[in-house]
């Protein structure tokens, strides 16, 4: 290590004292450093501001400026590749204090992140009807691999309406922030990223193919959690949102 | 089939469909593209394959902002596999990097920091661009930073310098004239001066960009915002440059308050009239 950088370190996080031996007197000296102070900080915020685009929306430019201020100072990432930047972001929010009233704030942060990793996740051809119609009989025993890009989510309050009214915004959204469970997929089939609610049943489902059981667990599992559930309408309709992955698919 | 690389532009995904269907005559038959490898390290998805497309019909060149060359750590292993990894996959035909720093201790600055101009920090960046051709299996071309602060310590002049990094490492100079015209008026040198000291064979390419004055010091210190067209006054000293060592791959750059892809076809359209009007001459 060299004793410059470690001072520009310092002086980057205000300590500016153990920069003074490093630099030439001048008057522009501190405009000048205020130069790098910003533009650090703003190249993150400006991270933070397109990878929580719904955060943003729901508090304004200027608390969420001031927000990712704060969270920058604490969490100044280690990752050029700055669609990573924030992470925990949501974690954060959920502890900061001036956002302690607006509860659906990091419950919504956490699905804007889930957008951004279907977004940049790993391609996969997804698993056709006319695949699962081939294996027959011997379907219940396949296990199928979730599409790479699928997250599932189950909340206790509305967090999936209530995100999806403002991330994919239609007439009939409900911006209604109550107590009542609600499931939610956010995948990427093809080019663009999708997100939809889920019944509990399609979420049992799901989350028991996201644990590797073969299809005749994951059936019997959300026909627990749904009697008198129409399991091939579930099933079909699931395949045909591009859930699932042809590749674990056993070729015997 | 694509043309030589003349003059170029950064790639913008709000610009993606634009970039990819625009003819390759006139002044943009050899129009090419720049990205920022660590905008698309990444999985899969649209990024990716918008990348892909528009790399099918012209040449791509890929400008690493994250190596932290300059820095005192060695460059992180991950980071160069991914690039790598892209090298491999796009085919630059030409792969930069900065002379500047951006990692130390587990956190990424997402500036390109200064160093000074000393035996101890150049022994250090020869030591990393080694390192990193090695990796990336490509000979890089180094910018040239903007200065804001007048650092202490520096026993070489810029041009010295990367000339030397230069002969030590094999690596070539990407000369970015703004960023020369920016440095040359916060610390007061000649502009004109530092770009006739460059030897034009280790010039592979050149970039240009808009600046604008500092909120709170005006003119007295110029920031390379890349918010604004190229000033008149960068034309001028890259008129002058070319006329000197010839044409290169020429970028136009434009980061902030990006504007409808037809004007900066207009930009980069005068920097391939420029080229033009040198090879003519020669």
């Amino acid at each position: 290590m060299t004793e410059f950088h470690a001072a520009f370190d310092r002086g980057l996080t205000g300590e500016l004292e153990s920069l003074w031996p490093h630099l030439e007197p001048g008057d522009r000296t501190l405009g000048a450093l205020a130069v790098y102070r910003n533009t650090t900080i703003k190249a993150r915020i400006d991270a933070l501001e397109a990878n929580y685009p719904t955060v943003l929306q729901m508090v304004g430019e200027d608390w969420f400026r001031a927000a990712c201020a704060a969270f920058v100072a604490e969490q100044p990432g280690d990752t050029p590749v700055l669609v990573d930047y924030g992470v925990g972001f949501p974690g954060w929010l959920a502890r900061f204090e001036p956002a302690r009233d607006m509860t659906y704030l990091a419950p919504c942060a956490q699905l804007d992140r889930a957008w951004t990793q279907a977004h940049l996740a790993k391609d996969a051809a997804p698993f056709e009807a006319r695949e699962a119609a081939a294996l027959g009989p011997a379907l219940a025993g396949v296990t199928a691999n979730l599409h790479p890009s699928v997250q599932l989510f189950w909340f206790e309050w509305t967090t999936p309406s209530l995100w999806l009214a403002h991330r994919y915004p239609s007439p009939d959204a409900s911006l209604e922030w109550r107590a009542e469970a609600e499931g939610l997929l956010v995948h990427r089939p093809g080019a663009e990223v999708q997100a939809r609610r889920l019944s509990r049943a399609e979420w049992v489902f799901l989350d028991a193919c996201r644990l590797n059981r073969p299809f005749g667990v994951a059936a019997a599992a959300a026909q627990t959690a749904a009697p008198g559930l129409d399991l091939s309408a579930l099933f079909a309709g699931l395949i045909a949102l591009g859930a699932f992955t042809s590749s674990s698919i056993p070729k015997d | 089939m694509s043309s030589l690389p003349t003059a170029g532009l950064g790639l913008k995904p709000q610009h993606y469909s634009e970039a990819a269907a625009c003819p390759a005559a006139g002044a943009q038959r050899g129009l090419w593209f720049e990205v920022h490898p660590e905008n698309y390290m990444v999985a899969g998805g649209p990024r990716l394959s918008w990348l892909e497309t528009v790399r099918a019909g012209r040449p791509l060149s890929l400008h690493g902002v994250g190596l932290s060359l300059a820095g005192d750590e060695r460059p992180d292993r991950d980071h160069l596999a991914r690039f790598r990894a892209l090298i491999d996959r796009f085919e630059p035909f030409v792969v930069s990097e900065h002379l500047a720093w951006s990692r130390r201790g587990g956190v990424y600055h997402p500036d390109l920091l200064p160093v000074p101009r000393s035996r101890e920090v150049l022994n250090l960046v020869c030591d990393h661009v080694d390192e990193a051709q090695q990796a990336l299996g490509r000979r890089l071309l180094i910018e040239n930073p903007s200065a804001y602060l007048a650092l202490a310590g520096h026993e070489w002049d810029e041009v010295e310098f990367l000339v030397e990094m230069a002969r030590r490492t094999g690596c070539g100079l990407l000369i970015d004239v703004n960023n020369v015209h920016v440095s040359a008026s916060n610390m007061g040198f000649s502009a004109e001066a530092w770009l006739d000291a460059v030897p034009g064979e280790l010039v592979g390419e050149i970039h240009l960009a808009g600046h604008c004055p500092d909120p709170v010091w005006g003119e007295a210190l110029l920031i390379d915002s890349h918010d604004a067209p190229v000033s008149e006054t960068v034309w001028t000293h890259y008129d002058r440059l070319i006329a000197r060592i010839g044409p290169r791959p020429t970028l136009v750059e434009r980061d902030g308050d990006v504007p409808q892809f037809p004007v900066l076809l207009a930009e980069q359209a005068r920097a391939a009239a420029a080229m033009n009007a040198v090879e003519a001459v020669a």
